[in-house]
């Protein structure tokens, strides 16, 4: 299976947690469905129909993320306007919101249509990108760079490895994690699939290390890339219908 | 009507203010926004488009979408109310420059509206550490009747500041979603982002200087533009940073700008420019003046005519 890798890094970002309504909390790294709008936003699909969630957000295709650059999450307060009691510039909420400071990710990324892996990878490597870039929000403009394209195999041994991505609770062997010294383990809840309507289908808790280091884990599934990287993609491996 | 944009561009602004707050945290006293890590200061992108806003409306008579407007007994208007003052929402995206700039997500009542604005900026950044700074000072007049004097005022202000804006202006967004962004449109962005930033008067903000404005604009079709022109210049000074206080104590390093737009010349149409005269500008350690370093690089150069 063929495994596009590119970074992808800002001066801030914001993944808006679903479950706040009054301060916006961000998640740590992006969910599935916002790497599906960024591999969207580079191949240029529309807007109207959200066909990004169907082409980069189904089961085709195969979305892991690596934190490359250590998480930081700052607050900054944002001046809204109230839209609730008529809407006028002096009546304004401030709003403290959480961003993660300069983010750094590593994407990784297959689809069972070797034309589209093929055209984002092209494009990524030109760096090409249809619509602009963004990190959550539309003012938090992103760069992004090709890393490399990787071979990679899919692994059912259920033996001790090096993950070097968030692992999905779906995905992890009861008691499948060892803890290592020197590395911290936060658990968040986030949307693994979202449907084109923009309804989420599926939350999974999944585990990371904030400082980007790898978690030694027994998964039930995990992607080996000869660049000697494990990866944990965020769902299920569909046997694929391309070659290799 | 006229061509909608065509080509990809990227800008980058660079301004200053001197003993001002070029944009304080609502939540924190109204403070400047620092970076606390770095010293950094920042300035929210919605800044930068209200002084554009407040530019094209109150000098250039161009509607604008976002502005207060008052209902016969002086209240503030609804969302609803300021909608009905057009007879659409196509309607209102071909009035209002601000909307097809930078886009709006309103949803009232009937009219739903959901626009990406093709031009986006990132946060501004200060080039350099900040030195914030608390003033104290006095009001002459008492703040209500049987009070015999007036009070202490306070606030906080940068000495100085030299802060850098990156945007981008992309013609997919705007032709995916049918927005009738015009050539026009942008140059009048252009003007507002200067003009508006040395036409801001108030207490706060007096003291804004437009230092450089600079619009890289892409061949038609390329899809491909260089990213964080921002992160391409660097500051250099003798003086350590908090104690910067004008812009003759710095140089803007262009070299990394230069070299890496002149390995992409192939893709880029022309670059437009307007330079404040007291900017020092060094490529590879000796000094230059930008728009012959440009030239050097065999770009096509264009002055602004504002």
């Amino acid at each position: 299976m063929k495994v596009l890798v590119f970074d992808i890094w800002g001066d801030y970002a914001h993944f808006r947690k679903f479950y706040t309504t009054t301060s916006p909390l961000t998640f740590s790294f992006p969910p599935p469905p916002t790497i599906a709008g960024v591999l969207g936003a580079i191949y240029g699909t529309t807007k109207e129909t959200n066909q990004y969630l169907k082409i980069f957000g189904g089961d085709e295709c195969r979305i892991a993320v690596r934190i490359i650059k250590p998480i930081k999450k700052v607050r900054l307060g944002l001046n809204l306007v109230d839209t609730k009691l008529g809407w006028t510039l002096k009546r304004r909420t401030q709003i403290r919101t959480e961003f993660v400071k300069a983010p750094h990710y590593r994407i990784y990324f297959s689809h069972q249509d070797q034309q589209i892996l093929k055209d984002i990878t092209a494009s990524i490597k030109e760096h090409k990108t249809v619509y602009t870039l963004s990190l959550g929000l539309s003012e938090l403009l992103a760069n992004f760079k090709f890393v490399g394209e990787f071979n990679g195999v899919i692994k059912n041994d259920n033996g001790w490895v090096d993950i070097f991505t968030p692992i999905t609770e779906e995905n992890l062997i009861p008691k499948g994690i060892e803890v290592e010294t020197g590395k911290k383990y936060i658990k968040e809840k986030i949307p693994i699939k979202m449907t084109p309507e923009r309804v989420v289908e599926k939350y999974d808790e999944v585990i990371f290390e904030p400082g980007g280091q790898t978690i030694k884990a027994r998964v039930k599934s995990y992607c080996h890339l000869d660049n000697g990287e494990n990866i944990a993609f965020f769902w299920d491996l569909l046997p694929s219908r391309g070659t290799s | 009507m006229a061509d909608t944009i065509k080509n990809r561009s990227e800008i980058l602004f660079l301004y200053d203010v001197t003993d001002a707050n070029p944009n304080g945290d609502p939540n924190d006293e109204n403070k400047p926004r620092i970076d606390e890590e770095t010293g950094v200061n920042i300035v929210t992108d919605v800044r930068l488009k209200r002084t554009i806003r407040d530019y094209l409306y109150e000098y250039k008579n161009q509607e604008i979408f976002i502005r207060e407007t008052l209902t016969k007994d002086g209240k503030p208007r609804t969302k609803e109310e300021r909608l009905k003052d057009f007879k659409s929402s196509k309607n209102v995206i071909e009035e209002c420059i601000d909307l097809r700039l930078f886009g709006a997500t309103t949803a009232v009542q009937n009219e739903r509206m959901t626009l990406t604005g093709p031009v986006q900026f990132k946060y501004g950044r200060s080039l350099h550490k900040v030195d914030l700074t608390y003033v104290k000072g006095t009001t002459v007049m008492p703040s209500g009747e049987g009070k015999e004097q007036g009070t202490f005022t306070e606030r906080y202000i940068l000495p100085y500041s030299l802060i850098a804006f990156y945007g981008v202006v992309n013609e997919t967004a705007a032709a995916a979603q049918e927005i009738p962004l015009t050539e026009e449109d942008i140059d009048l962005l252009m003007e507002a982002i200067w003009h508006g930033t040395k036409n801001l008067i108030s207490g706060s903000k007096f003291g804004q200087i437009p230092r450089l404005l600079m619009q890289v604009i892409y061949k038609k079709k390329e899809n491909f533009y260089l990213g964080e022109l921002d992160k391409r210049i660097a500051l250099k000074s003798e003086l350590p940073d908090e104690a910067i206080r004008k812009i003759s104590d710095v140089k803007i390093d262009v070299t990394s700008l230069i070299a890496d737009l002149a390995a992409n010349n192939d893709k880029i149409s022309e670059i437009r420019l307007k330079v404040d005269d007291r900017v020092n500008f060094l490529q590879d350690g000796k000094d230059v003046k930008i728009d012959a370093a440009l030239k050097g690089a065999k770009f096509t150069v264009k002055p602004f005519d504002f």
